[in-house]
């Protein structure tokens, strides 16, 4: 590659003081500071840098902003590699890393380039017609193929690895939120800012500006950009104004909520400072809304116009006048409204010989004499009809067409290597769109327009709503800042600034051209494309409409017209014009495709933020946490709570571990950490009714210092939670819960008491926090616990069985529950959660053994106590788990109604039971279905399923609870539970108390 | 065993330092607390039952107000969280609220406090609090209930000055992780992070 050529001597925002190195599929270049990828490489020429996506054409840089179709790069490699950046659109950085995104095996020698010579065999709808239509067949060509066309229509690669940049989210509130940095949008902030609102403008671009920063208008007779640099001043000077450049909005929802994208650290590369994040999405809730979004060029198609070197004509301007870069030395331009003119005179004043074409008979004579007297070929009446050459341009064609676009003369010369073209302007109504806004179609600049949005708290100014000229920009931008302001409460009365600006005189309409010729079937001409990103041309717009796609959205799916990274930003409407034109309908009578968020493409990382790693989600830790970690625990998540499953010793496997916790309890003393256990303190007058009410049990009996287990079930009497409730004073009770139901069943007392039963005097408080718990169980826990300091007659007469105690242990205040989840003697001691840690300490210096949630399983499970959520699926009643006794009479509860339903009323329901594998080694699985025939044919008989399945160092051997049909009933039978690959188990059927029936060890 | 049990603060990392700026962002473990959730349908009667022993009349919602003997919450129409400046005022009160129209629960331990301060703690929260904490919508004396992230959290400015300062009450399980996600955000601007003293004084 030669080098900068391209590069105008003078002008531009760029530091020629900063040269920075970068390389571009392997080759080396060279930019400055200010430069965009694109700018940069276009300093080299307008050389290939793409593949097109479905003929594998060579494409080059098309466009000057978000709109660019083909200029896809892959930004760096390795994990921090991205895919699909739109290289106009990427800073310049010194380092920088870029290659093609389309190309196999590269840009300059490009296999796939077959298609487009094969082109005829691959009209539009190819894929669907071969490979999924009946014709062929749908499975096993398609499979045979998929791989081949999926790497064939390539569009970048996902990174290889875990991102390693960081991401932030921020949230925002402001009162007028102005989208776009153009002169209509710094317009509004400065008047929503002057009335002492609080701001926030967002712009795409490295500085505002938008197409002021084409370094070629006027305000007051000074170059524009004194006016914006002005701006920026008295914005930055405001308290409550934030500027966010390189933020794109990319989204707009109800109540004006709006997200946007900033790039942060991404502009400084992989170097950048680590405490930058990458990228930033912020979450902005706006009062009032000024779109000031700006408008894209659209070009009209020829024949080859996607040719590298074929550009938007305002792209050709503003690298112009921005970045100091022409990448051509004859540049024809073709045109059908005024626009192009200020492009011809920039470029003429930088030395570069022009033809102007415009599509129109009579341009405006001033615009007209302005440009023949810079020494400009000014061509009326013509268009570009055709440009020659392949990887480069090597000339053009143009002449006279009609308002159908076809061609009307013969086709002459002319000599140019660099084509800027300009079709009208499309309003970039996106966000508008996001927000509920119809395109309405506008004769004059024959564009969509949005419609008005201003009850909404929506408004628009400048580009976006069809204007042309700069002044009108401005009093848009005004006016909808100074409304916006005034809708958001801020009725400050300021004088409205009166700015003079190089408009000039009136100018002419445009004459609406969207295709030249290339239209009809029998057209050689070559290729007229009207989306570049996916390879549409106007035949095949014509051929969707002769095939009957005519409605847009069908015209989007039959040719993908619209789809992709760019989303049709410069196709979408020159698409259903020509539609229009192919069903004799006007291009409101098409209609348009609805705009969904985002308007550009954002990154998975910026959406995840920091929602990854440690801290993907929130972390529950008890007070012991700390000694649990140090002391070999595996942890298991219980909603977020993380909990021992068991604490291995050096050389212990998991299995030995559980057994020797398991042995420890039952043998001598074992302490847990129940900390999560759901605590709910009850005060008032009338706990005792909201029990009897929510619990399927008889609390009137229950006296002071004693505690009740309780089942609670919702209105379907399936069983919801379980726990404890001990009576604390006569108006004070403290309910437990299941650890991951604590919220919920808070949650569900106060939907009754709130909605339901406003009469009943209780308040209701989570205290689970507020505690931490050490369950002591074994038959020497109570030799543990009597070595403790404190007040407590702990003796089994004093305080029996389901009792409860407050005094202090090691000078603590203590809440002491003594029941048993394990069947052994068992002492939950709760403490204030700050001395939890002390406690526990305390305990295992007692001689206690530690144990996990795995073992208390096993325990539990020994003695047929039913865990909900295992045992339970939301279809299983109390009276299913043998759990009638429970089940009061005499009262009425959530629930009871359910009872008399003959479904609940069956006798041959799935019942709770107890299976012992005929092998004792054997563990039955988990889930496994229980059958009693295993050599069925299918279907086979589904009896019911495995709930829980352990091995018990006390039994030695497996055992398990089930859930079966009618199992009360089968006592002794032989089942065979189905294990997941293939075979059975054979088990007995038994009663689900495994160990100690008659509960002589809970008295310890 | 007669040795007596020493209460352990979750927050007693050591002290680090990190980011370009340490003096952005000041996150500070605040000391234990003493708390009592109050609930009472009958403000009236909540006023009379608070106004002797803690000298407080009861806020709007998501308003707070300060005395010399302690700080209330109002979290919701019935629920109001009183976090007293020493014991002896919450023993007094949970002592009084028997019978009465005022139901009083002890959750000292249920809550830590972290002090999030310094020019950038406004931008720090607003990385997950959806809640405008600009000052015009957010003086002092504002306090909201509401979700951080997805932490539970009350995010208070009780005291005057600029830049605001930031008391954040969170659950005690929750707090490690928060303390890391707010030392984490902070990272961009630069913080100071003063832990608990390690035996929780």
């Amino acid at each position: 590659m030669s080098g900068p050529q391209f590069r105008l001597s003078a002008g531009g925002r760029i530091d020629r003081a900063a040269a920075l190195g970068f390389s571009f599929n392997g080759e080396s270049f060279t930019g400055y500071a200010g430069d965009t990828l694109a700018s940069a490489l276009l300093a080299y020429g307008a050389f290939p840098l793409a593949r097109s996506f479905k003929y594998h054409r060579p494409r080059g840089i098309y466009a000057a902003g978000a709109e660019e179709p083909n200029a896809l790069v892959q930004l760096e490699s390795g994990a921090r590699s991205q895919p699909n950046l739109r290289a106009t659109q990427i800073e310049l950085y010194s380092g920088l890393n870029a290659s093609s995104v389309n190309a196999w095996p590269s840009v300059d020698f490009d296999l796939m380039r077959v298609n487009d010579w094969l082109s005829p065999l691959f009209p539009s709808g190819f894929y669907y017609k071969t490979f999924m239509g009946a014709g062929i067949g749908t499975g096993r060509w398609w499979k045979l193929f998929e791989p081949f066309i999926r790497r064939a229509a390539g569009f970048g690669r996902a990174p290889a690895g875990p991102d390693p940049d960081r991401y932030e989210r921020m949230n925002a509130h402001c009162d007028v939120l102005v989208v776009g940095g153009g002169p209509a949008g710094l317009s509004a902030a400065l008047a929503a800012a002057n009335r002492g609102s609080r701001v926030i403008l967002a712009d795409e671009q490295a500085e505002p500006g938008g197409d002021l920063l084409a370094g070629d208008r006027g305000i007051d007779g000074a170059p524009a950009m004194d006016w914006t640099a002005t701006a920026m001043e008295t914005l930055g000077a405001a308290p409550d104004v934030t500027v966010l450049t390189r933020t794109t909005v990319a989204g707009l929802y109800d109540d004006n909520f709006a997200t946007a994208l900033e790039s942060v650290g991404e502009r400084f590369g992989p170097d950048a400072p680590a405490h930058l994040p990458r990228l930033r999405l912020w979450r902005i809730r706006a009062r009032q809304i000024v779109l000031a979004t700006g408008a894209h060029e659209r070009p009209y198609a020829f024949a080859n116009n996607d040719t590298p070197g074929v550009m938007l004509g305002n792209a050709v301007r503003h690298y112009a006048g921005r970045y100091a870069v022409v990448p051509g030395r004859q540049v024809l331009l073709g045109t059908n409204n005024d626009s192009a003119y200020r492009t011809a005179l920039l470029l003429a004043q930088a030395g570069i010989a022009v033809t102007l074409a415009d599509a129109r008979e009579s341009p405006p004579a001033a615009l007209a004499e302005a440009v023949r007297s810079a020494g400009i070929v000014l061509e009326t009446g013509c268009a570009i009809t055709a440009v020659a050459g392949d990887r480069r341009i090597r000339g053009a064609k143009i002449a006279p067409v009609r308002a159908d676009g076809e061609i009307a003369g013969s086709p002459r010369p002319v000599d140019a290597d660099l084509v800027g073209v300009s079709g009208g302007w499309n309003p970039a109504l996106h966000l508008a769109s996001h927000r509920g806004a119809r395109p309405v179609w506008n004769e004059a600049p024959a564009c969509f327009v949005p419609d008005d949005l201003s009850a909404l708290g929506v408004r628009v100014a400048g580009a976006v709503t069809g204007a042309g000229a700069l002044a009108e920009c401005l009093e848009q931008g005004y006016a909808a800042g100074r409304d916006a302001a005034r809708a958001a409460g801020r009725t400050k009365r300021i004088r409205k600034p009166v700015l003079k600006t190089d408009d000039g005189a009136a100018g002419a309409p445009i004459r609406p051209l969207w295709a030249v010729a290339g239209r009809r079937p029998g057209d050689r001409r070559g290729k007229a494309f009207v989306d570049l990103q996916n390879d549409v041309t106007a035949k095949d717009v014509a051929l969707a409409a002769r095939e009957n796609y005519r409605s847009v959205e069908h015209l989007k799916r039959y040719t993908t017209l619209g789809m992709g990274t760019d989303q049709g930003k410069t196709a979408n409407v020159t698409g259903l014009a020509l539609m229009g034109m192919e069903t004799g309908r006007s291009p409101d009578a098409v209609g348009t495709t609805t705009f969904r968020p985002p308007y550009t493409p954002i990154p998975f990382g910026a959406l995840a933020g920091r929602d990854r790693g440690a801290l993907f989600d929130p972390v529950r830790e008890t007070p012991m946490f700390d000694w649990h970690a140090a002391n070999g625990a595996v942890f298991e998540d219980v909603g977020q709570w993380k909990r021992p499953y068991a604490y291995r010793r050096a050389g212990e496997s998991l299995e030995q571990a559980i057994d020797r916790e398991v042995s420890a309890v039952r043998n001598a003393v074992g302490i847990m950490d129940a900390s999560t256990l759901g605590k709910i303190d009850l005060k008032g007058p009338d706990v005792v009714t909201l029990l009897n009410r929510v619990y399927t049990n008889d609390w009137e009996t229950l006296k002071v210092g004693r505690a009740r287990y309780g089942l609670m079930c919702h209105e379907d009497g399936m069983i919801f939670d379980d726990g404890v409730t001990a009576r604390l004073a006569d108006d004070h009770y403290v309910m437990t819960t299941t650890t991951g139901n604590a919220a919920t069943v808070l949650n569900w007392l106060e939907l009754w008491l709130q909605t339901e039963w406003p009469d009943l005097r209780v308040f209701a408080t989570s205290v689970t926090e507020a505690w931490a718990t050490a369950t002591v169980a074994g038959p020497e826990a109570r030799k543990l616990v009597s070595d403790l300091d404190g007040d407590i007659d702990w003796s089994d007469e004093a305080f029996p069985h389901m009792a409860i105690r407050n005094g202090a242990i090691l000078g603590a205040p203590a809440r002491i529950f003594r029941v048993s989840f394990s069947g052994e003697a068992s002492y939950e001691i709760n403490v204030p959660a700050h001395y939890g840690l002390a406690l526990w300490q305390a305990l295992i210096g007692g001689g206690a053994t530690p144990y996990g949630t795995e073992a208390m399983h096993v325990l539990r499970a020994e003695k047929g106590f039913i865990i909900v959520g295992q045992e339970t699926d939301g279809t299983v009643t109390p009276q299913d788990v043998g759990m009638g006794w429970a089940v009061s009479k005499r009262k009425d509860f959530i629930g009871k109604r359910s009872y008399s339903r003959p479904d609940t009323a069956r006798p041959d329901r799935k019942h709770l039971v107890g299976l012992l594998p005929l092998d004792s080694g054997t563990v039955l699985p988990e889930g496994g279905q229980i059958v009693n025939d295993p050599s069925q044919e299918p279907p086979v008989t589904m009896l019911g399923h495995v709930t829980s399945s352990y091995r018990s160092p006390s039994l030695n051997g497996g055992f398990a609870l089930a859930l079966l049909k009618n199992g009360r009933n089968r006592t002794g039978d032989t089942v065979h539970v189905l294990k997941l690959d293939e075979g059975a188990d054979a088990a007995r059927v038994v009663d689900p108390v495994f160990y100690d029936r008659d509960g002589g060890r809970l008295r310890g | 065993m007669a040795e007596p049990l020493a209460p352990i603060h979750p927050l007693a990392l050591s002290a680090q330092e990190r980011g370009p700026d340490p003096a952005a962002v000041v996150l500070t473990a605040g000391p234990p607390l003493v708390l009592l959730d109050l609930r009472c349908r009958d403000r009236a009667a909540l006023d009379g039952f608070l106004k002797k022993p803690a000298g407080l009349a009861s806020p709007p919602v998501a308003r707070a107000v300060s005395g010399a003997r302690g700080t209330l919450f109002r979290f919701g129409p019935d629920w109001w969280q009183l976090r007293c400046a020493d014991r002896k005022l919450a023993d007094r009160l949970l002592q009084a609220d028997a019978g009465g129209p005022v139901g009083a629960t002890d959750v000292s331990d249920a809550w830590l406090a972290i002090g999030v301060s310094g020019p950038r703690a406004r931008d720090v929260l607003a990385k997950a609090a959806t809640v405008d904490l600009h000052p015009d919508t957010f003086p002092a004396g504002s306090a909201a209930r509401t979700l951080f992230g997805r932490v539970t959290v009350v995010i208070a400015r009780l005291e005057d000055g600029e830049p605001a300062a930031f008391d954040v009450t969170v659950s005690r399980s929750n707090a490690r992780f928060l303390w890391h996600w707010l030392a984490d955000a902070a990272r961009e601007y630069g913080f100071t992070l003063k832990p608990a003293a390690s035996d929780g004084a």
